[in-house]
């Protein structure tokens, strides 16, 4: 049999994906379905004096209109990762008190989409308008423990250092913008309610439907077979769908709610800004001596959101002094949540910037100063990695890129006019995994049935799964037939934190071993001919599989380096990543084509990141100003460099039994920073404040 | 096309195919290269770029950037589905839509419909236009609706009239001589793409960046400055040119310079009852000028499928001395409509077409303008733009001369 894992498998999914036929949450045809509209709050911070819905009431089609005056009751849910879990405390419509701008105030049912909005429109709200919080700067910031992290003499170990470095670094608000808008059809049958909702976690959904209505798990049902990108925004219920189920209720009647592109920039996420000051300290010959890194950041004060961008800072590299230090603000901005890397990405933005600045004050390559400082074991934890062939991807890359050639100087080379740069920035984002289940069946005429929740949001579940099952059982993968996303199958976990893979392959690798053991069988050839003899209709086995003690003694980490070269013409202020290599280690490649395209689309969203994402408020009503796909820039296939994607390392078997890693994060992390390096190379000037948009090149 | 921007009645008499209706029996071959290669990723995205490579696939261009430029995905990174249009593009189009797409495409036929609170009509002679306009004088005209469709889909407005001018043929047609351009006000920029390509730099440059294939495909020249933009793409490109507006009502016709058709901010000198009918360009020199050079830039936040933040366009001819015998340097994104620098340009005629010349007016250039701060880009930046981009035009024209004299 040959090998299926590593080599390159197209999509199961494909077929349904290009003829229109996979269906996404909106899409499910239920009869008698009718729909939702919301109405979000005009101001930032105040309270609603008065709400007037008379004229939507009595609009044509229209079947309810519900207020914090008239909410229907859900239950306040434990809300602890374990039992249940909300995108924001609050509860939808809970009073009068108005926290962020597009804040939901109002939710109104008709008959159509249209008797719905138009209704909508009809509700006039009365505020009392106070001067919200709308910039870092104003932010009342939270008691958090002031010093998180503290190794050595923290900052005060520099007296001796040849070198330091010391900067602001910050990061610009930034939206998911996923291409399928969030949206949710709540049907319920006499207690029991079935859920359509892309949900990133389906059992964790399941059970905190289940703690809002007080109904048993089991009366709940998440059906969420494809889900359009989500990118860490759908991983629990938000508001508008705690309304939807609970609305849906009263009015005894499938329910539908989309919500609108305007809207989703304020009812489901997106990344805090950040601000981080970086203090690098090291001597002439490039040894660290110590690390400083302080962190501001904001939450909604709906919910208390912590971006703890110094996550990674212990792990990149050694000093014998560190210092971590985090502060928690409270702004009248929309509740932020997970986005790609969520801590990993920013704090390595300023973490390989400043490494940046302090190779060129020392005058050294900014690899080997990275290489001078490797870790060789998590600095707070003090475990050692599992594996790092963090060394092999500096290695190739620059061999890849031609790193070692380039001319030294800012501003020394020049291509058609413009600027070029190079810049590289080193990469990591912790290997995690969770317990999951599986279901597999065997048939006798070899086709094999992989049931799990777990769910596959764009990211290759479904043909991950496959390719494990195909490899176990010796079938090939067309055999495998896949079902996920759906709480009727067994737990199958988080689709967040890179570990999908690496939760769900562990568990159908066990029980496709356990029903070839149950066919008393080494084959799955000899299992279906045993099948066929017996009468049998097929070979079943359920299997778990869970990260075991190797956690206490192990760090699991992946790792990476992006090398990438910009042409800037100073004349307009363009800027045009025009070049990019990114070697990764993540352990075991699964599906080559697949793990190459993640990181592929890591880089572009790290490339819009630095360039152009940025979603702006307005300075008075608070609401954003960018609300659409037409105004928060996102790069098109024209701002696409060539992206050449390499994987080095190998299976990371203490990790788990495959020694898969994952790879849906790692690889937008020190992306932006490579940018800005590159950018630096070019033009002789360090940006810190992303993005790094024209005007900010021209100033 | 993007069926978000296309009004119901747009669409009477026109087959529709959609991402479901495109395998035939077996897949298409654009499917099976998108399926095989990745091209599909969370798949959101994938029925739009499917039917962005279905169009491309027949018309011989699939191969090209352009093909997906009008297409977002957030997940693949783009090239695996530049990889499956390669792919796709070794199977020629051999089969029963590339046959029809052999046929004549049907003519559009009248339509005129009605319901409680809207009228739309689709009249097909450029008489019956103004025949309805007498009736209904502040009835809104559409032709590609790829403006107006924003307004009816995402600003929920409604107009109680609208004629369509897209089954008109007096609209429909470019003429050309060996002197002049005469664009009708409703052919779409696609077809000026193709029809008019190399007659007019500026206006190739500038259509290649007009947000992307699918809007160039319903969008047009009349609808571009009928809704006076500031940012229009297209206004600057034909101030350049010193186009000129053929208006035209039942009471009779007028042709007035462009320039003077732009009156404010979105008002234009159109009156009740009238039509944009059609652009008219010259295609020669300025009498004892030997040489001309244009170009047009624009400049947006992202690649492609943006609008500007300062959009450019320059023409000037030069004698047989390189002394600057006619200048236009006009602008968008600077002002409240699309506008000239005519103080600029008076000041370099009779100039050496040289970067002493330029270095001389840029700081002139620089304040000529007062243009706003917003989210696009700052008041400081545009105005270095102004400037800038004069220079950047200078540099690149002298360039390409230099190459071909040597």
């Amino acid at each position: 049999m040959k090998r299926v894992m590593g080599t390159s498998v197209s999509r199961k999914d494909g077929f349904a994906k290009v003829t229109g036929q996979a269906t996404y949450t909106a899409e499910h045809p239920l009869p008698g379905l009718v729909h939702g509209y919301l109405v979000t709050s005009a101001i930032a911070k105040g309270r609603i004096k008065s709400i007037s819905t008379q004229k939507a009431e009595q609009a044509p089609g229209v079947l309810a209109v519900v207020t914090h005056k008239n909410r229907p009751k859900v239950f306040t849910p434990a809300n602890d990762f374990r039992n249940s879990k909300l995108n924001e405390a609050r509860l939808p419509l809970s009073d009068d008190q108005i926290h962020y701008g597009g804040q939901i105030v109002a939710f109104v049912v008709a008959h159509t989409l249209e008797q719905a909005r138009d209704a909508a429109h009809l509700i006039t709200v009365e505020y009392d308008i106070q001067t919200p919080l709308l910039e870092a700067q104003q932010a009342i910031y939270e008691a958090l423990p002031d010093v998180k992290f503290n190794k050595g003499n923290g900052a005060t170990g520099t007296t001796e250092a040849a070198i330091t470095v010391e900067a602001t670094y910050t990061t610009a608000k930034e939206l998911h913008a996923a291409m399928e808008p969030h949206a949710i059809i709540a049907h319920w049958q006499a207690d029991s309610l079935t859920i359509y909702e892309g949900s990133q976690w389906v059992m964790l959904h399941q059970r905190t439907y289940a703690e809002l209505f007080g109904i048993p798990s089991e009366k709940v049902r998440l059906v969420t077979p494809y889900i359009g990108g989500a990118f860490g925004s759908k991983c629990f219920p938000w508001s508008y769908s705690i309304l939807c189920a609970a609305v849906a209720r009263e009015i005894k009647r499938p329910l539908k709610l989309s919500v609108t592109r305007r809207q989703l920039t304020t009812n489901t996420g997106h990344r805090a800004a950040t601000e981080q000051t970086l203090r690098l300290a090291a001597m002439q010959d490039g040894k660290l001596i110590a690390i400083s890194h302080a962190v501001k950041t904001y939450t909604s004060p709906a919910d208390r959101f912590i971006v703890d961008c110094t996550a990674t800072t212990p792990v990149m590299y050694a000093a014998p002094n560190i210092r971590l230090q985090q502060k928690l603000g409270v702004l009248n901005v929309a509740t932020p949540t997970y986005m790609r890397a969520p801590s990993e990405n920013p704090g390595m933005w300023a973490l390989e910037s400043a490494m940046d600045e302090l190779a060129w004050k020392l005058n050294i390559d900014p690899i080997d100063l990275r290489l001078d400082n490797e870790t060789r074991a998590h600095q707070r934890s003090g475990l050692p990695f599992s594996a790092k062939h963090f060394a092999e991807c500096l290695r190739v890359g620059a061999e890849k890129f031609g790193w070692r050639d380039r001319p030294k100087q800012p501003r020394s080379l020049i291509h058609n006019g413009q600027l070029l740069g190079w810049g590289m920035a080193a990469a990591t984002f912790p290997a995690m995994r969770g317990n999951t289940t599986v279901k597999v069946r065997l048939l006798p005429d070899g086709t094999v049935h992989v049931l799990t929740a777990g769910n596959d949001m764009g990211t290759g579940a479904y043909t991950m799964v496959a390719i494990t099952a195909a490899e176990a059982l010796g079938v090939p993968v067309e055999k495998v037939k896949v079902e996920l996303g759906d709480s009727l199958f067994p737990d199958g976990g988080l689709a967040g934190g890179s570990q999908m893979t690496a939760s769900l392959a562990p568990a159908v690798l066990k029980a496709c071993e356990e029903v070839l053991q149950k066919a008393n069988c080494t084959t799955a050839n000899d299992a279906c001919a045993a099948l066929k003899q017996s009468g049998r209709a097929a070979f079943e086995a359920i299997a778990t599989s869970a990260p075991g003690e190797d956690a206490q003694k192990w760090a699991f980490q992946s790792w990476g380096a992006h090398f990438c070269e910009v042409a800037v013409d100073e004349a307009i202020g363009r800027i045009r990543v025009t070049r990019w290599v990114s070697v990764m280690d993540i352990g075991r490649v699964m599906n080559a084509k697949a793990a190459a395209s993640q990181v592929r689309g890591s880089v572009i969203m790290g490339i819009g990141e630095a360039l152009m994402e940025e979603c702006q408020l307005d300075p008075n009503s608070g609401y954003p100003v960018v609300y659409d796909l037409a105004t928060y820039h996102y790069p098109t296939h024209a701002d696409t460099p060539r992206i050449d994607v390499t994987f080095v390392g190998q299976p990371d078997l203490t990790f788990n039994p495959l020694g898969v890693r994952g790879v849906g994060e790692v690889g937008i992390t020190g992306v932006a920073a490579a940018v800005a390096n590159a950018i630096y190379h070019a033009t002789g000037k360090r940006f810190r404040n992303l993005p790094i948009t024209p005007d900010k090149l021209m100033a | 096309m993007n069926s978000c921007l296309i009004p119901l009645g747009a669409i009477a008499g026109r087959q529709i195919l959609t991402v479901e209706g495109v395998a035939n029996g077996s897949l298409h071959p654009v499917q099976t290269a998108m399926a095989k290669l990745g091209g599909s990723q969370c798949g959101y995205c994938t029925p739009g770029f499917i039917m962005s490579l279905f169009a491309a696939y027949y018309d011989g261009t699939i191969e090209s950037d352009e093909a997906i430029e009008g297409n977002l995905c957030r997940c693949t990174g783009y090239l695996p589905i530049r990889q499956a249009a390669k792919e796709a593009a070794q199977t020629p189009p051999v089969d029963h839509f590339a046959e029809a797409l052999g046929h004549a495409t049907p003519e559009l036929t009248a339509i005129a419909y009605q319901s409680e609170a809207q009228q739309f009509y689709r009249p097909t002679s450029l008489r019956d236009v103004l025949t309805l306009l007498q009736q209904y004088p502040n009835a809104t005209l559409v032709a590609g609706a790829t403006d107006l469709g924003l307004e009816l889909s995402w600003h929920r407005q409604v107009y109680p009239v609208m004629i369509s001018l897209e089954a008109v043929p007096e609209l429909k047609t470019i003429e050309q001589t060996s002197d002049w351009v005469e664009i009708g006000a409703a052919v779409p920029l696609s077809q000026i793409e193709t029809q008019l390509h190399g007659v007019f730099p500026a206006m190739d440059e500038m259509l290649h960046w007009f947000a992307a294939r699918q809007v160039r495909n319903r969008a047009t020249l009349g609808g571009n400055i009928g809704t006076a933009s500031p940012i229009g793409d297209m206004p600057p490109v034909l101030l350049a040119l010193d186009a000129r507006v053929r208006l035209a009502s039942a009471a009779g016709e007028r042709v007035i310079a462009l320039a003077d058709f732009f009156k404010g901010y979105r008002v234009t000198d159109l009156q009740a009852g009238e039509v944009i009918a059609s652009i008219q360009i010259l295609k020669g020199m300025t009498p004892g000028a030997t040489r001309r050079l244009s170009q047009s830039y624009k400049i947006g936040k992202r690649g492609t499928d943006d609008i500007s933040i300062v959009a450019a366009a320059y023409v000037v001819d030069l004698d047989q001395q390189n002394r600057i015998v006619h200048a236009r340097l006009a602008y968008g994104g600077v002002a409240a409509t699309p506008i000239r620098a005519i103080a600029v340009e008076q000041a370099i005629v009779g100039q050496t077409w040289d970067l002493p010349t330029i270095q001389r007016v840029k700081p002139m250039l620089h304040e000529t303008f007062t243009p706003l701060d917003d989210l696009r880009g700052s008041a400081d930046y545009r105005k270095r733009l102004v400037a800038n981009l004069f220079e950047k035009f200078f540099v690149e024209t002298s360039a390409a001369h230099a190459e071909v004299s040597a």
